[in-house]
């Protein structure tokens, strides 16, 4: 089942001095239960490309479908409301609440969705036992390492139950343990959920899990393969 | 709860700011409330130096006497009215006076002076007149009777600074001449009093004699027992003059009444003005200048209630009713311009306290802005992120006001129920300006409130900007910051 469908997509930056062309026309579509990498080089357009999927960032031109709605046109209000009930992001440096611990952090996102406490409660040790760190549910970011904070961040990203999650370079600050043990859980979560990830990366290692690899370079799809 | 629970410990993340930031708004709470209660308290004094205990809250006079203060513009004396006055609510107690310009001549000196007859008894309820009849004077030769007896080198000075000064209180005694421990107090209060003891009396209703300020006393060289003469001019021309036998000196905390008021009992002022005319029935009706009332509610509504309560019950177009504000313009005027000063050094404190407000909220947001950008990401809308960061700022203002207040309560309770006492050059000064020399604090009252309000205030407008870049945050450059 089709879930993003992305046509003629195009991002241009303009800053003072001069005009950058991000994004150049890119089609793709992404089904339910996919685990795919966009790779390419550094300022390939793979960022943007992914920040304008999760309706972080406006195209300049093309349209973007999530489950058949063009997320191009819903005002600023409605689209942080999508987003909060259809994507969840994991983000390259982690980006928890630091005031909020692990459990909380996992919480708030439903807290926004207006559910229960209990039920808020239940799936938040339930999603931190699920990435390991149920014994950590209480421990505030700046007591977690890198990886654990990752990993909270993943559980934050499924508490809503998004259609899909958007991961931007999720392994780029972690050494090898802590990205073999995240790529493991979101795999497991991939397989035995059918939860679709998409990662930006150009680390070898995810590259070698993801089971479709789409190329990026400079703003434009130059390879899509699926193994 | 979230939201809230968001909002206080992000108020700790910067202690050390928070802390700062919240301790500029306590010292203002606490600065601003202190100063208004100093300030406040300074105008209760003067108005019951200059209204309560002289004028009364409430005047009656004749129509004409506010423009033209001559004695002929006198209006009726009459217990059927007092009565009326008496009846009618929030009214605590009425005195009827004749007071008039006379001259006023001793063996060695004559001064213009103000003779005031009054009902000793109604004052005495009404203004507790007798509780400030000299009972201490301390004359050259009771100081020197006293440093026979053996005192220490600093009352011995103390005594020669106030030679040939009157006390009623010995409160005021013993904190002039340096008396401040229980046992100095104990030990050279009854020799002091036994020395220097005066024999004040008290008026009577029919008393032939007068009771003179202390500082007119003074200037005239005279004492109880003496007589001081009186000349002036009465009722519609008549000739006023007459010997006074002095039965008393008062001590008016007003220094310049103190230097020209003369009491005497009203029946006798009224002979000595020639201040009576014959009524249609064919008997004396007894003139005065004014009817002072004193209230138990101050406030202006309450004082303008009163006073159309008391036009109305006493029904008289020959009769002037007025509030002291109204009667007493230079002291209103006084007041009010000092009011205004003292509302703009507030107002200035807290400008700075704002600006320091302003500061932080700024810091706030650019420090946070990335973190802001990722609750807006994953769903946060930006009016509820506007409620956290305005829910922070409420929870700083809210903990700093507080403790300001808080602070600023035993301060405000000790200035109140121990006003300090000035004495020396400062009380000279003070003295100058028709001020007695205490520096009270006013009670508890709407100022504290105000101090609420202002913050509130402060807050409303320093959150606008949050509140605005909140709203106009760009997800994606808030994710980059």
């Amino acid at each position: 089942m089709k879930i993003i469908e992305v046509t003629n997509l195009h991002k241009i930056y303009n800053s003072s001095e001069v005009k950058v062309h991000a994004v150049r026309g890119i089609d793709l579509s992404f089904e339910q239960g996919e685990f795919t990498a966009v790779v390419g080089p550094s300022g390939s357009g793979k960022t943007t490309f992914l920040n304008m999927m999760g309706g972080l960032d406006n195209p300049t031109e093309g349209k973007i479908f999530i489950d058949g709605i063009n997320i191009g046109e819903l005002k600023s209000s409605k689209l942080t409301d999508f987003r909060m009930k259809n994507i969840g992001f994991v983000f390259q440096a982690y980006n928890l609440i630091p005031v909020l611990t692990a459990k909380e952090n996992v919480e708030f996102i439903m807290h926004l969705q207006g559910r229960s406490k209990n039920e808020r409660n239940e799936r938040a040790i339930s999603l931190l036992e699920q990435v390991g760190l149920g014994d950590r549910i209480n421990s505030r970011p700046n007591k977690l390492s890198g990886g654990q904070q990752q990993r909270v961040a993943v559980a934050r990203a499924l508490a809503s139950k998004p259609k899909f999650i958007l991961a931007d370079e999720p392994t780029a600050n972690l050494d090898s343990d802590s990205t073999a043990n995240l790529l493991d859980i979101m795999e497991n979560l991939n397989r035995e959920e059918n939860i679709t990830f998409i990662f930006s990366t150009h680390d070898a290692r995810v590259v070698k899990k993801a089971r479709r690899v789409v190329t990026i370079e400079d703003g434009k799809v130059v390879s899509d393969l699926t193994k | 709860m979230e939201y809230i629970k968001i909002a206080w410990r992000n108020i700790w993340r910067n202690k050390r700011r928070s802390i700062i930031t919240m301790s500029s708004i306590f010292f203002a709470a606490f600065l601003a409330i202190v100063m208004r209660s100093f300030q406040l308290g300074s105008y209760d004094a003067m108005i019951n130096t200059m209204i309560e205990k002289f004028s009364g809250y409430i005047q009656i006079e004749h129509p004409d006497f506010p423009e033209d203060k001559s004695i002929d513009n006198i209006i009726e004396y009459s217990e059927e009215i007092i009565q009326k006055i008496q009846s009618v609510e929030n009214v605590k107690g009425v005195v009827p006076r004749l007071s008039f310009f006379s001259y006023a001549y001793s063996d060695v000196q004559s001064k213009g002076v103000i003779l005031t007859g009054i009902d000793p008894e109604l004052e005495n309820d009404m203004t507790k007149f007798n509780e400030q009849t000299a009972s201490v004077k301390l004359t050259k030769e009771a100081i020197k009777r006293i440093k026979k007896d053996g005192v220490s080198d600093d009352l011995a000075k103390a005594l020669d600074e106030y030679e040939n000064k009157y006390y009623s209180n010995d409160d005021v005694l013993a904190f002039e001449l340096g008396l401040e421990d229980e046992e100095d107090i104990k030990k050279y209060l009854p020799v002091i009093k036994k020395h220097a003891g005066y024999n004040s009396k008290q008026l009577s209703k029919n008393d032939d004699g007068v009771l003179i300020g202390s500082r007119l006393a003074n200037y005239l060289k005279l004492n109880v027992g003496d007589s001081i003469v009186l000349m002036g001019l009465g009722y519609h021309g008549s000739n006023a003059a007459e010997i006074f036998p002095i039965r008393g000196v008062i001590i008016i905390p007003n220094p310049q009444l103190d230097g020209m008021m003369i009491y005497g009992a009203l029946h006798h002022v009224q002979e000595y003005f020639s201040a009576y005319e014959m009524s249609e029935n064919g008997k004396n009706k007894r003139l005065l200048s004014s009817y002072g009332i004193n209230l138990y509610n101050k406030d202006d509504e309450s004082i303008e209630k009163t006073r159309d309560d008391i036009i109305e019950i006493i029904g008289r177009d020959d009769m002037l009713v007025r509030g002291w504000k109204e009667a007493n313009k230079e002291l209103s005027n006084q007041i009010k311009s000092d009011d205004e000063g003292g509302k703009v050094m507030i107002g200035l404190l807290y400008v700075v306290i704002a600006f320091g407000v302003f500061g932080t909220v700024l810091m706030m947001i650019a420090e946070r802005k990335r973190e802001m950008g990722v609750m807006i990401a994953v769903g946060m809308k930006k009016f509820k992120l506007s409620i956290v960061i305005t829910l922070e700022m409420i929870f700083m203002s809210f903990l700093a006001l507080s403790a300001g207040i808080v602070a600023s309560i035993p301060i405000v309770a000790f200035g109140h129920l121990y006003p300090i006492r000035i004495k020396g050059e400062a009380a000279e000064m003070m003295a100058t300006y028709g001020m007695e020399p205490i520096l009270p604090f006013a009670w508890f009252d709407m100022y504290y409130l105000n101090q609420v309000f202002v913050v509130g205030v402060i807050l409303l407008v320093v959150m606008i900007y949050p509140v605005i870049s909140i709203m106009r945050i760009k997800v994606i450059d808030a994710l980059r910051a």
